[in-house]
């Protein structure tokens, strides 16, 4: 009985230092790992602010990873701001944000509107660098802008068209929206293209500016109107897969020819599958790493001044396959 | 000597160290976790701060605006001032992921420092237009201030996510660990407080037990407490007074045997006296009456009678004699021719003696009756069972300094194992048939006795042979008769 006393006592304490150790050991460990960093950083980083009409879009994305790939090599600091959905009001409201917090440099998914020329002048004077990339703003006082040549991808899809219609015929081109700058240049692009050509037919349908992204009714009623339509351009990524689900809808699309510009994994997925028979497709990535680059050349006053476009070259692209 | 009292407070010492140091440490870490609480919240406070100052500062400007009072301005400077100081400590909340959202931040509040600024000199300038716009960029400015604030503040705790979790996370451990320490330091206190209770009362279990056999009178087993204590000290003492007793109680048992011997020799010397005087009255009468016979005997005519009763009377004078006084070799000699006397009236032709006796040696003393008994021994067992009867020769001489005296007989003689028999004082009948009641063994001790030596009486015999008993009496001065 008193051997079993003492037994039990003793495994007791043997088991009750271990786990004190054990929680001490956890404590100790724990508290000597995480002293909170609070280390002075010396703050000599350029701070670049990237403004994008829509975040999480995959321009964006391609276009931030060629923010950080060439921000490490640069030492300088980017930052994304932006809204989910292309937003005026709240660009300029980023605009407003970084010119307050004096940054070093904007990148800039311009928008058309004299608001936008506005606060690129309004940055101007206090002395920071505007670029625009993806969709340029020429008439503002900005740097530079990096991106592709819109006019020449029109020019692009147009050669194509041909290439394509040898024997001429209607073509429907369709914006879901009110035409921006990009899509107006596009539109020149295939015009410019095809103007000696009578026997194309260019039909334009456009949305207006309070309804947006409305192009698979705009096809729905063109196709009322031409039924006999066979070929299609969608001015932006969301024009070319609203014409592909209207014609979906028919039960049509095998026969007809859609184009469309942008590169998002929708349409290429939509190219893959035949029901949009070709692309544009553009090299984001390089064009955020360029667009940093001319950033740089700005703040180390070095080749100045900058070019006015520097043009990334956009790809046909016609499904893996290569068609 | 490690005592009871210091034994307590060694415990109460280790019990205190252990609490004090437990104690210590937890309140350090509970002091550095509160730092670290601290710093944390400062962080915020800090950031809200500028945030209200920020928006502060856009409601004293609106005021002075409107108003223009002097007062406005004053509070409006002092908020500014609060606000630059605040500006300017900024880069103490720098870490890596919010480095350049914090100059932006900090930036922000020049810009709307410089717009307030603007608004006021616009103000003083009269240029209400100039100042309003002014006043709107600053308004923004402050609106954007606030938002920075909270995506600071959401920064902040998505970098220190892990480190707030670590924190919580050890806390919860700081418990278990709170409630493991309470339950070892249980379990120690309960195995040391047993060992050192039962370190003082083993012991003095043990010397209760012992006390137990003492008092039930068992003294035999020792107590042995192999402690360092007062209670060992206690046990060596009961040890001590123990032994003491046990020596106390055998000498007292010894007394007592002592006593009880005395008391049989005492009773036995009354019943011997007894017997004695029982004796003494008869031979008495048997001697005054040989004295009548023998005179009786002689009137009548019958002289060898008469001398034959006055020979047994001689002898039963001498046997009644104090058997203690030692006599002369001489009287001893007397008495024996008085035996032989009696001896030859009995065998007549059948028994012959010789004497050999050198005079001069017959001084010597000797115990009482000591040569009777051995030649009543002869008699019997030399004389008596042959029928052609034999001689028995006496001889006293010097010889080396002592005087020997020999009785021989010519008789069948012993074996080995009788003389063995009879010189270890087991001889088959030693006491039987003497006439005076007095056999060879005590015959032999009385003499060894008397003269304080060994072998004074030696036995040569072998069957057929005859035996010879030879006194070998040391010749020493002269006693005190």
């Amino acid at each position: 009985m008193k051997r079993l006393f003492i037994f039990t006592v003793s495994v007791g304490c043997l088991v009750t230092f271990l786990f004190t150790f054990f929680y001490a050991y956890r404590i100790f460990r724990s508290s000597a790992m995480d002293q909170m960093e609070l280390k002075e950083v010396s703050s000599s980083q350029a701070r670049i602010v990237m403004i994008t009409q829509e975040l999480e879009s995959p321009f964006t994305k391609a276009l931030q990873v060629g923010f950080y790939r060439s921000a490490r090599e640069n030492n300088m600091d980017v930052t994304v701001w932006g809204s989910y959905h292309s937003n005026l009001i709240e660009l300029m409201k980023y605009m407003d944000i970084a010119i307050a917090s004096k940054v070093d440099g904007i990148i800039v998914q311009a928008m058309d509107g004299p608001e936008f020329i506005e606060k690129v002048q309004k940055a101007t004077e206090k002395g920071i660098p505007v670029i625009t990339v993806g969709m340029d703003s020429p008439t503002s006082l900005r740097k530079t802008y990096v991106g592709p040549d819109h006019m020449q991808e029109g020019e692009l899809i147009g050669s194509q068209i041909r290439l394509q219609m040898k024997d001429g015929g209607q073509i429907c081109l369709v914006s879901g929206g009110k035409m921006s700058s990009t899509e107006k240049l596009r539109l020149e692009g295939v015009q410019r293209v095809l103007a000696g050509q009578p026997s194309f037919q260019l039909i334009i349908e456009e949305g207006n500016d309070d309804e947006l992204n409305l192009s698979k009714q705009t096809v729905s009623r063109v196709l009322n109107r031409y039924p006999e339509l066979r070929e299609f351009v969608g001015l932006n990524a969301e024009a070319g897969v609203g014409i592909a689900q209207a014609l979906n809808e028919r039960g049509r699309g095998n026969s007809d020819r859609i184009y469309a510009f942008d590169d998002t994994p929708e349409l290429r997925e939509f190219v893959d599958s035949g029901r949009i028979t070709s692309t544009l497709v553009n090299d984001n990535t390089a064009i955020g790493e360029k667009s940093m680059k001319l950033i740089k050349q700005w703040l180390q006053n070095e080749d100045l001044p900058l070019p006015r476009n520097v043009n990334t070259s956009a790809v046909v692209y016609m499904g893996k396959s290569g068609r | 000597m490690n005592t009871i009292r210091r034994k307590i407070i060694w415990l109460s010492l280790c019990n205190w160290v252990f609490i004090a140091v437990l104690w210590l440490a937890l309140n350090i870490y509970n002091q550095k976790t509160i730092e670290a609480y601290n710093t944390i919240l400062q962080r915020y406070l800090f950031m809200n701060q500028i945030s209200q100052l920020s928006s502060n500062s856009v409601t004293w400007i609106n005021r002075y605006m409107d108003e223009h009072q002097q007062s406005q301005m004053d509070a409006y400077d002092s908020v500014k001032q609060q606000l630059e100081i605040a500006e300017s400590r900024l880069g103490t909340l720098t870490n890596t992921s919010n480095d350049s959202a914090l100059v932006n931040y900090g930036n922000m509040i020049n810009s709307q420092v410089t717009a307030m600024d603007l608004v006021v000199y616009n103000v003083r300038m009269g240029n209400r237009e100039s100042a309003q716009e002014q006043f709107d960029v600053s308004t923004n400015i402050s609106k954007f201030i606030s938002e920075a604030t909270l995506s600071l503040f959401s920064t902040e705790l998505r970098t220190y996510n892990e480190f707030y979790q670590t924190m919580i996370q050890r806390s919860h451990d700081l418990q278990k660990m709170g409630f493991w320490t309470l339950a070892m330091a249980s379990c120690i206190l309960i195995l040391f407080s047993y060992r050192f209770a039962s370190g003082i009362t083993r012991p003095i279990l043990a010397l209760s037990l012992a006390a137990k056999k003492i008092a039930l009178g068992n003294y035999e087993d020792s107590i042995e407490i192999k402690t360092n204590d007062e209670v060992s000290f206690l046990a060596r003492t009961f040890n001590q007074m123990r032994l003491n007793i046990q020596h106390s109680i055998t000498e007292i048992q010894h007394n007592a045997q002592l006593e009880a011997d005395l008391q049989e020799h005492k009773l036995r010397l009354k019943e011997n006296e007894l017997k004695s005087l029982q004796s003494q009255i008869n031979p008495h009468f048997l001697f005054n009456t040989l004295n009548i016979l023998s005179k009786k005997a002689y009137l009548e005519g019958a002289e060898e009678t008469s001398d034959l009763i006055s020979s047994v009377s001689g002898l039963l004078r001498y046997n009644l004699k104090r058997l203690d006084k030692p006599v002369k070799l001489r009287d001893e000699l007397a008495v024996l021719d008085e035996y032989l006397t009696i001896q030859k009236a009995r065998f007549m032709d059948r028994v012959t003696y010789l004497k050999e006796i050198d005079d001069l040696c017959t001084n010597i003393h000797v115990p009482n009756l000591t040569l009777q008994p051995f030649v009543e021994n002869a008699f019997i067992h030399a004389i008596e069972p042959s029928i052609s009867g034999g001689t028995i020769t006496i001889r006293v001489f010097k010889h080396a300094g002592d005087i020997i005296v020999e009785i021989i007989d010519d008789g069948a003689g012993m074996d080995e194992e009788s003389l063995s028999a009879i010189s270890n004082g087991l001889g088959v009948g030693a006491k039987q048939g003497h006439s005076t009641g007095i056999g060879i063994d005590n015959v032999v001790q009385r003499l060894e006795l008397f003269y304080g030596v060994q072998n004074v009486v030696s036995i040569v015999s072998s069957p057929g042979q005859g035996t010879c008993v030879r006194l070998t009496l040391p010749v020493q001065k002269e006693r005190n008769s």
